[in-house]
C-alpha cells in the first residue's frame, strides 16, 4: 500500500501518453483511492498533501516538455531541475572541454619547453606539483603534494618550477599537475 | 517528507557534479616518457687531505658517474661556510646536489671515519646524511657500499656499485669491482680457460679448462679460492648455465661426437641415482651453445643445425614443456652469444652487421612458444652502432647494464680485446679493464665477491 501511495508522487513514464488534466484528476484520485485509512491522520492534512501533489505535477509536466530526455523519448526519472540541468549541461560541458584542452595544451607546452627529467625512470614514477600563478603568469609558488619517492625526479620538476612562465588562461589560478612517467 | 528528500538529493547531486568538474578542471597532467633527459648535476666535495678521503670521494663521483644519472664534479671542501648561502650559490651555477664528504674523529687506528652528507641545493636540506668507518685499505669496497646506499637514497636503485665482474686473461681468471679498481687473481693454472658463469646462489664461478685430453667444466669458490672439476669427459664440456634456484643446470657437451648439444643436469635426480646424471634436450647434429637456462624452465640457445655449419647461427627457444624448438632471430646473420636479463625479460646477443659484431635485444615478455610461427623472428633491437667488435655480451641481473668483450676493427684493430660496460640509460660505452693481454668471456652478478 505504502509503495503504491509514494509512485504516485513521481510522474509517470513519458511512454504513457498523460496531460496536466489527467495529472490533477486520475492519478491524484487514483492516490487518494490508495492511500492508508490512517484513523490518526485528519481531514485537513491530507487535503493539504493533495494541492502538494497537484502543483509538483504542474512543474513536472512543464519540465517534461521542454526537456531533452522527452524529445529523445528516454525516461526521465528525475526532478524538474535535475532534467533542466541535463540539458545545461551539454551546451557547458562543450565549451567547459575546450577551456580545459585550452588549458593542458599550455602547461603542455610550457613544461615541454623547460622540463627535462632525469634518465633511466620511465613509466615507474609520479609527482604531483600544486602551482600558485600569479596576475602575470609567473608562479608565485609551488608545492610538491605528492613526492615521487625518486629525489633527482622531484628535483628535475623544482629545477624549473618557478621559470614557468602560464598563458593568460591560468593567469591569478591555483592548479595541482601530474608529471607521471 | 519525500519531497524534502528530493530536493536534498537535488541539492546533493548538484554539489557533487559542481565539485567533481571543479576537480577535474584544476588538475592536468603531463608525461615524462617521450622528452629530452637531464642529467643531475652533483659537486662533490672531499673534506680532509688524507688519501683515503680522496679516494673515497673519487670513488663516489665515478659510482655516481657510471649509473648514468649523474654529471659529477670534485673539489676540496671549502672552509666552514653558511649551507643556506653555499646552496644559493651552487644552486645559481646549476648544481642539484652537493655531496660532501667530512673527516670525523675515530680513536681507532686502523679505521677511518667519515660523514657523508647529500644536500639539495634549492632547498637547502639534507636528503642523505651517514658516518661510516672504511679500512682505507679496503677503501674501494667502502666507497662502493656508500655509493650503492646515497644512489638508493637518489634514485630508488642500487645500481651496479656492489657487483663483481670477472673474466678470463691469458690462462688465469681475475674479479674485481665493476669498475676493475680492485683485480685479484682467481685462477692462475696452466691451461686456457673460457666460457665462465656465474652460479645463481652460492659463490662458485663455473669456467671450461683445456686439458690435455678434454675441455673439463671447473668451478671455483671465491669464498676460499678452492677449484675443483665439476664435469669431466670425453671432448667438450663448457657454459653451464644454472637455474634460478641453483639445484639444475644447461650444459654443452660434445662427447666424442663433433657437436656439442645441450643436456640437463638435476641435482636432485643425481642424489636419488646417487651418480652424476644428465637428460639430452638436443639432439639435432648441429653446433648448439650458450645455453640461458630461463626461470620458467625453457632455455634460449645458439645453433647452427638449422642453417647447417655455413657459419651462420640462429638463436633458438627450446620449450621443456612442449618439447618444441623455434626460431627467435630472423635466419639471416650470425647470431651468438644470448644472455638473459630476467627483470627485464630480454635476451642480449651479437649479430654481425656489415662484417662488424654489434649488440642487439630480443623481448621475451608475453612470449609463448607454442604459438609462435618462425619466419622473420622476434623484433631484435640494436643496441650498438660504431665500428667495433662486440662480443660475448652478459646483461647485469640489474637490467640497465651489459658487459662484453670491445675490440677494435681496421685502424684501430691494433688494440687488444678489452672487457667494456654498455650502459642503457644513457647509451654510454665505458672501458673497464687496461691490460696489455687480451681479456674476454665477462661474467658478472650483483653480489659482493671480489
Amino acid at each position: 500500500m505504502e509503495k503504491e501511495s509514494l509512485c504516485a508522487y513521481f510522474p509517470r513514464p513519458l511512454d504513457n501518453a498523460f496531460d496536466e488534466k489527467s495529472v490533477r484528476e486520475g492519478s491524484v484520485e487514483s492516490t487518494l483511492s490508495k492511500l492508508p485509512q490512517d484513523p490518526s491522520s485528519e481531514g485537513e492534512d491530507l487535503s493539504r498533501d493533495v494541492k502538494e501533489v497537484e502543483k509538483t505535477s504542474s512543474k513536472e509536466v512543464k519540465s517534461e516538455e521542454i526537456s531533452n530526455s522527452e524529445k529523445n523519448g528516454v525516461e526521465d526519472k528525475g526532478s524538474e531541475k535535475e532534467a533542466s540541468k541535463s540539458m545545461h549541461f551539454s551546451v557547458k560541458d562543450g565549451k567547459r572541454a575546450q577551456k580545459r584542452a585550452k588549458e593542458q595544451n599550455s602547461i603542455e607546452r610550457e613544461v615541454a619547453r623547460l622540463w627535462r627529467p632525469p634518465p633511466g625512470l620511465a613509466g615507474s614514477v609520479e609527482c604531483v606539483v600544486k602551482f600558485s600563478i600569479d596576475a602575470s603568469g609567473q608562479v608565485d609558488s609551488f608545492e610538491i603534494v605528492k613526492p615521487s619517492g625518486v629525489l633527482i625526479y622531484d628535483l628535475s620538476i623544482a629545477r624549473v618550477a618557478k621559470r614557468f612562465c602560464f598563458e593568460k588562461c591560468l593567469w591569478g589560478r591555483d592548479f595541482t599537475v601530474d608529471f607521471y612517467g | 517528507m519525500e519531497l524534502s528528500l528530493k530536493k536534498n538529493r537535488t541539492i546533493l547531486a548538484s554539489l557533487f557534479i559542481f565539485t567533481l568538474l571543479g576537480d577535474v578542471a584544476f588538475s592536468f597532467a603531463v608525461k615524462s616518457s617521450g622528452r629530452r633527459v637531464s642529467k643531475t648535476s652533483c659537486v662533490v666535495s672531499i673534506g680532509g687531505s688524507e688519501e683515503a678521503f680522496r679516494s673515497l670521494g673519487k670513488i663516489l663521483a665515478f659510482d655516481m658517474g657510471f649509473s648514468g644519472q649523474f654529471k659529477t664534479s670534485i673539489r676540496r671542501l671549502k672552509a666552514k661556510n653558511d649551507i643556506k648561502s653555499e646552496c644559493a650559490d651552487l644552486f645559481e651555477k646549476g648544481v642539484d646536489l652537493h655531496l660532501k664528504i667530512t673527516p670525523v674523529k675515530t680513536k681507532s687506528t686502523s679505521k677511518q671515519k667519515a660523514r657523508v652528507e647529500v644536500i639539495q641545493t634549492w632547498l637547502g636540506k639534507r636528503a642523505y646524511s651517514k658516518t661510516i668507518e672504511f679500512d682505507p685499505k679496503n677503501a674501494v669496497r667502502s666507497g662502493h657500499t656508500i655509493s650503492a646506499s646515497v644512489l638508493k637514497a637518489l634514485t630508488g636503485k642500487r645500481g651496479v656499485c656492489q657487483s663483481t665482474l670477472a673474466w678470463c686473461q691469458d690462462s688465469s681468471i681475475y674479479c674485481a669491482d665493476y669498475g676493475c679498481m680492485e683485480k685479484r687473481v682467481l685462477v692462475n693454472s696452466p691451461g686456457t680457460k673460457f666460457a665462465l658463469s656465474f652460479h645463481t646462489k652460492a659463490p662458485l664461478l663455473f669456467f671450461s679448462q683445456a686439458t690435455e685430453n678434454n675441455n673439463e667444466l671447473s668451478s671455483v669458490d671465491l669464498s676460499n679460492f678452492r677449484e675443483r672439476v665439476r664435469f669431466s669427459y670425453p671432448g667438450l664440456t663448457m657454459q653451464f648455465s644454472p637455474s634460478k634456484d641453483g639445484t639444475k643446470g644447461v650444459v654443452c657437451m660434445s662427447g666424442s661426437r663433433g657437436n656439442t648439444e645441450l643436456y640437463l643436469y638435476d641435482q636432485s635426480l643425481c642424489n636419488k641415482l646417487g651418480r652424476q646424471a644428465f637428460q639430452q634436450l638436443t639432439k639435432n647434429g648441429g653446433t648448439n651453445a650458450s645455453p640461458c637456462f630461463l626461470p620458467n624452465g625453457d632455455v634460449v640457445f645458439c645453433s647452427d643445425f638449422q642453417t647447417g655449419r655455413s657459419g651462420r647461427p640462429q638463436l633458438f627457444y627450446l620449450d621443456m614443456k612442449g618439447k618444441r624448438v623455434v626460431r627467435i632471430t630472423d635466419g639471416r646473420g650470425y647470431c651468438a652469444a644470448p644472455s638473459y636479463c630476467e627483470k627485464k625479460q630480454k635476451i642480449v646477443f651479437n649479430k654481425a652487421v656489415d662484417g662488424v659484431f654489434q649488440l642487439f635485444s630480443l623481448d621475451l615478455k608475453g612470449f609463448n612458444p607454442s604459438k609462435f610461427i618462425e619466419g622473420r623472428g622476434l623484433r631484435a633491437k640494436r643496441l650498438t652502432f660504431d665500428r667495433s667488435h662486440k662480443t660475448e655480451p652478459q646483461w647485469h641481473p640489474d637490467g640497465d647494464f651489459v658487459a662484453f668483450v670491445r675490440k677494435g676493427v681496421g685502424i684501430f684493430g691494433s688494440g687488444k680485446a678489452q672487457i667494456a660496460v654498455l650502459n642503457l640509460i644513457d647509451d654510454s660505452v665505458r672501458i673497464v679493464t687496461r691490460g696489455t693481454s687480451p681479456c674476454g668471456f665477462p661474467a658478472w652478478t650483483n653480489r659482493t665477491l671480489y
